[in-house]
């Protein structure tokens, strides 16, 4: 990660000065990445085009607050994911459903039994999550964050986050038993 | 704890980012940069026309330690006129400054013909140049600390080439389409 921030750097310090074609080029570098984070949790092009516009918009207007601290694509993925959690909060999302969550253990249950899967599989189970579980599963499996993160960044407990996870994965296995189930049919 | 889900993502981790967002995202970005590049502008003017108060002062403060002096400069303005023709290269510099704007311009006019809201504004931004740059060029007159008026010259063309550039980069990566500011501030 550090590697890739130094190699950034210069395009970066460029685009703090106000260089047009460095910003350009630092869109270029991270648009891709962004918008699949927002197309995850958001699971809508349209909305993930409005949050992948205003992460930029706001990366670019508080750059000079960054002092490479960290690393700039974490740096600008941590604005992108509380943009999407406050857009998710403001249509009144079921980010915790937490009348349906009866008390789970910290601990995840072993997948011996779980079938082989697939990228396309899994990606079409994400998509039918209800929205509270996606987002867990996607900012914990996806996007690299550990619990006591997401607890943070979506102002929910720490054991909240991890039952979340647990009930997430279980439905994912479902959806894709019975995906795998209807084609067999 | 075996979570093969986890196993699996982490192997297949690049295979998840397969979408590609659509090209107009980046030219909202780029507008909004453009509307906050516009207030920067006003910065860089408003300290241009700084520079100019501290030329009118000291140029107030000679003329009256002149005057103390019984010998106001206006008596020797004439042989300064002519001076102003003779600092060497101001005239050749500003020969060739004048035809790079000229040139930027002419390839701008085209691209931002169907944006009035950008027309708008690198009228007002060149208009506020050129008051400063006949403000300058009195100074120069004047004969007042004749290497700053010579430098701030330069960097009022300068300034001017830096905008138009500027623009013509932002337009290139919009290609033809002109989002307006006031569509951007709606954004």
């Amino acid at each position: 990660m550090t590697f890739q921030h130094d190699i950034h750097r210069e395009v970066i310090e460029l685009s703090k000065a106000g260089n047009s074609r460095a910003q350009y080029q630092l869109y270029q570098l991270y648009a891709r990445a962004m918008y699949n984070i927002c197309y995850r949790m958001m699971n809508s092009r349209e909305e993930a085009e409005d949050m992948l516009q205003e992460s930029f918009s706001e990366a670019f207007h508080s750059l000079g607050t960054f002092r490479f601290d960290s690393a700039f694509g974490a740096w600008l993925k941590r604005i992108t994911v509380n943009k999407c959690i406050n857009a998710l909060k403001k249509k009144k999302a079921n980010l915790v459903p937490v009348d349906t969550l009866p008390e789970l253990p910290g601990e995840y249950e072993s997948d011996a039994e779980m079938p082989g899967i697939s990228v396309t599989q899994v990606i079409q189970a994400m998509e039918q999550l209800p929205e509270g579980y996606r987002v867990v599963f996607s900012l914990y499996l996806l996007e690299g964050y550990d619990h006591a993160e997401i607890a943070q960044i979506m102002g929910i407990s720490e054991a909240t986050s991890k039952s979340q996870y647990s009930r997430a994965r279980q439905r994912m296995k479902e959806i894709i038993t019975n995906q795998q189930h209807g084609r067999q049919v | 704890m075996d979570d093969k889900f986890k196993k699996f993502i982490a192997e297949h981790r690049d295979e998840f980012d397969f979408r590609e967002p659509d090209p107009g995202v980046w030219k909202k970005v780029s507008a909004d940069i453009r509307v906050r590049r516009g207030i920067s502008w006003r910065v860089v003017l408003s300290r241009a026309a700084a520079v100019l108060l501290i030329f009118a002062a000291s140029y107030g403060l000679n003329e009256w330690i002149h005057s103390l002096n019984g010998k106001g400069i206006r008596g020797e303005r004439s042989s300064k006129v002519k001076k102003e023709n003779t600092i060497p290269g101001l005239h050749e510099a500003e020969t060739y400054y004048t035809s790079l704007v000229k040139q930027k311009l002419d390839e701008l006019e085209p691209i931002i013909a169907n944006c009035p809201s950008l027309q708008e504004e690198l009228n007002f931004d060149m208009t506020e140049l050129d008051r400063v740059y006949i403000e300058l060029k009195a100074d120069l007159k004047d004969n007042m600390a004749n290497q700053e008026v010579v430098e701030a010259i330069i960097e009022n063309y300068r300034l001017k080439i830096s905008i138009l550039e500027d623009l013509l980069t932002e337009m290139e990566f919009d290609e033809d389409e002109c989002i307006s500011t006031e569509d951007t501030h709606a954004l």
